[in-house]
C-alpha cells in the first residue's frame, strides 16, 4: 500500500540556524514539502499551540528535536510535548551529538521514538524520519476506528438509554395508576362495608327495638359481625398500603410517653388475650423519656406486634414488652416464646403479603400486611425495626423510634380531639 | 322536652334509612336528604339542631353544602357533623378548617355517630 508520506509536515527544532537549514534542505528535497522549523523549545510550544489546544497542533506529523537548546532543552521539550493529551501522539525524534548511552536513555525517556546522530547521515535521516511519520499515520487511523467505533457504541448506549427512560416512565405511570385503583377501590369498599358493620350492630345489639334474635340467629349475626370487622381491618390496611406506596401517608405529630400508649393498646386487646389466656408483662425504666410521633400510627404498630406475638405462641404463653434509651430513640422490644421464625422466613417478614406459612398457622387470619405496615410506619418517623427469631424458642421483634421526628415539624399538643378513626 | 332534630344528608339510601333508624331508635327527630341541594334547602325550612352530613354526595357536595351553610347568618350557627370515606386524609382536616364541628370516619361505628351528636348539640346548649 503506497502512503503519500510526504504531503505531512515536520517541525525542525535547533538554536542553531545553519542546522534548521540544512534539516529543511535535506527534507525538502526528498519530497516533504511541509516543513516548519522553530529556533527554541518555546518557540516549537507555540506553533504546537502547547498552551492552547484549540492552535493548530493537529498540523504537525513528526518533530526534530535538538537535544541542546538554550532554555528549554530537547529533553524538557519532550517531555512537555508529550505531557500535553492532544500532542503525545507525534512521534519526536531526537538530534544528538552526544553518542552517549546515557543521552539516549534520556531522550527515550523523555518519550522520543528515535533518535539521529550529528554529523547527520541523509540516509539515515530520511529513513528515519519516514518510519516516524508511519507509525503517526497509523496511529491516526487507529484513532480514527477507535473514535468511530467510540461514536457507534455511544449512539447504541444513548438509543438504550432513550428507551430505558421510556420505559421507566411508564412503569412509574404504571404503578401510579395502580396506587390509584387501590385507594379508590378501597374507599368503595368502606361504603358497603358501612353498612354491612351498620346494620349488623343494629341486629345484634339494639334487640329492644328490632326484635330479639333467637339462638342460631344470634350465632350467625356474631359470625357476619366478626367477618365484617376482618374486612375492616383488611380495608383500613389496603387504605394504609395505598398511601405509603403514594406517599401520602400523613403524621400529626405529638409527644408522648411510651408506657401509657402501651398500656392503652393492651387494654383495647383484650379480648385477645382473654381469648388465648396470654400473659403480657410490661418492663419499662421509670425514667424513660418521651417520644415523638403520631399516636394513632405508635399503637397501630404496637397492636400488630402484640397481635402478632400472641396469635403465634400457645395458649397461656408470656409475652413481654420492654423499653429502653437508646441513642436518640427509644427502643421497645415485643418478645415472645412461640413457634419462632426460620430464617428464610424472617428475611421476607417485612415485605407486603407474606405469611408464615405451614399448617399450624395457615388458620390464622391475617392479611399479610401487618408487618409491611408496621415497618413503614417505623421507618415513616425515622425510625428501624428488626426481628430475631429461633424456631421452636420464639421470636423478638424491636424498633427504635426517635425521640424527635427528623423532618424538625413541630408536634402539635396532644390535647384536642382528633378526628375519629379506628382500627 | 322537645326532641332534638337532625337532618341525616347522605346519598347512599341504606346507609341513610341505617342512620335514619339508628338516631330515631335513639331518641332523635330525624329528617333526611339525599343530596347537598336538597340538605341545604331543609336545614333553612327546617333549621335542624345538628346535620350530619356526607361529603361525597351528587348535586352539591358536603363541602360546598358546609360553605353555603355557614355563609348563611340565619343557619349558620347549625353544628355540623362530617362524614367522610377518607380516613385521615385531608378531608377530615379541611372539614374541621371549613367550620364543621366534628368528623366521623367511615365505616363509622353507632356509638361514634351518637356521641358526636350529643356533644355537638351539649356544646350549642352552652353557646345559646
Amino acid at each position: 500500500m503506497e502512503r503519500d508520506l510526504t504531503a505531512m509536515s515536520i517541525l525542525v527544532v535547533d538554536d542553531f540556524q545553519g542546522a534548521r537549514l540544512m534539516l529543511e534542505s535535506v527534507l525538502k528535497s526528498a519530497g516533504h514539502s511541509d516543513v516548519l522549523c522553530a529556533g527554541s523549545g518555546e518557540e516549537a510550544f507555540t506553533i504546537l499551540g502547547l498552551e492552547n489546544p484549540t492552535g493548530n497542533s493537529g498540523r504537525v506529523n513528526s518533530i526534530l528535536m535538538d537535544v541542546g537548546m538554550p532554555g528549554v532543552d530537547g529533553f524538557e521539550a519532550c517531555r512537555r510535548i508529550k505531557a500535553a493529551p492532544w500532542l503525545k501522539d507525534i512521534p519526536i525524534l531526537m538530534v544528538t551529538g552526544l553518542e552517549d548511552p546515557a543521552s539516549l536513555e534520556a531522550a527515550f525517556a523523555a518519550g522520543a521514538v528515535d533518535y539521529i546522530t550529528k554529523p547527520l547521515n541523509q540516509v539515515e535521516l530520511l529513513a528515519r524520519v519516514r518510519s516516524a511519520l508511519d507509525l503517526k499515520r497509523e496511529m491516526d487511523q487507529r484513532k480514527l476506528i477507535h473514535v468511530t467505533d467510540l461514536e457507534a457504541k455511544n449512539q447504541e448506549l444513548q438509543l438504550a438509554y432513550g428507551q430505558l427512560e421510556a420505559q421507566n416512565r411508564e412503569l412509574e405511570r404504571a404503578s401510579l395508576a395502580k396506587t390509584q385503583i387501590l385507594s379508590t377501590a378501597t374507599h368503595e369498599l368502606k361504603t358497603p362495608l358501612t353498612s354491612i358493620v351498620g346494620y349488623v350492630d343494629r341486629m345484634l345489639f339494639q334487640q329492644g327495638t328490632v326484635g330479639a334474635l333467637n339462638e342460631k340467629q344470634q350465632k350467625y349475626m356474631e359470625t357476619v359481625q366478626k367477618n365484617a370487622h376482618r374486612l375492616k381491618t383488611l380495608v383500613d390496611d389496603l387504605l394504609d398500603v395505598s398511601r405509603i406506596e403514594a406517599g401520602t401517608l400523613e403524621l400529626k405529630l405529638v409527644d408522648m410517653e411510651v408506657q401509657q400508649e402501651v398500656e392503652e393498646v393492651v387494654q383495647s386487646m383484650q379480648n385477645q388475650v382473654q381469648a388465648k389466656q396470654s400473659q403480657i408483662v410490661l418492663s419499662f425504666p421509670p425514667d424513660l423519656g418521651a417520644i415523638q410521633g403520631d399516636r394513632l400510627r405508635f399503637s397501630q404498630v404496637i397492636t400488630n406486634l402484640l397481635s402478632n406475638a400472641i396469635k403465634y405462641s400457645s395458649p397461656c404463653a408470656t409475652v413481654t414488652v420492654t423499653a429502653r434509651e437508646t441513642g436518640n430513640g427509644i427502643t421497645v422490644e415485643v418478645a415472645d416464646t412461640g413457634m419462632g421464625i426460620s430464617l428464610a422466613d424472617q428475611a421476607k417478614l417485612f415485605t407486603k403479603f407474606f405469611r408464615v406459612d405451614n399448617s399450624t398457622t395457615r388458620q390464622e387470619s391475617g392479611t399479610g400486611l401487618g408487618l409491611y405496615l408496621t415497618r413503614h410506619l417505623v421507618e415513616a418517623h425515622g425510625g428501624s425495626i428488626r426481628v430475631e427469631s429461633e424456631t421452636g424458642k420464639g421470636t423478638t421483634v424491636s424498633f427504635t423510634w426517635p425521640k424527635t421526628h427528623a423532618s424538625g415539624a413541630q408536634a402539635a399538643p396532644s390535647a384536642g380531639r382528633e378526628p375519629a378513626a379506628q382500627r | 322536652m322537645p326532641k332534638d332534630l337532625v337532618l341525616v344528608a347522605e346519598d347512599e339510601a341504606d346507609i341513610r334509612q341505617l342512620l335514619v333508624d339508628t338516631l330515631a331508635d335513639a331518641g332523635f327527630e330525624v329528617i333526611q336528604a339525599s343530596d347537598g341541594g336538597a340538605a341545604l334547602e331543609m336545614a333553612t325550612r327546617e333549621r335542624p339542631d345538628v346535620v350530619l352530613l356526607d361529603v361525597m354526595m351528587p348535586v352539591m357536595n358536603g363541602f360546598k353544602m358546609l360553605a353555603e351553610l355557614k355563609a348563611d347568618p340565619s343557619i349558620a350557627g347549625i353544628p355540623v357533623i362530617m362524614v367522610t370515606a377518607k380516613g385521615q386524609d385531608k378531608d377530615a382536616q379541611k372539614a374541621l378548617l371549613s367550620g364543621a364541628c366534628a368528623v366521623v370516619i367511615k365505616p363509622w361505628s353507632r356509638q361514634q355517630v351518637e356521641t358526636e351528636i350529643t356533644r355537638a348539640l351539649a356544646a350549642r346548649r352552652l353557646a345559646a
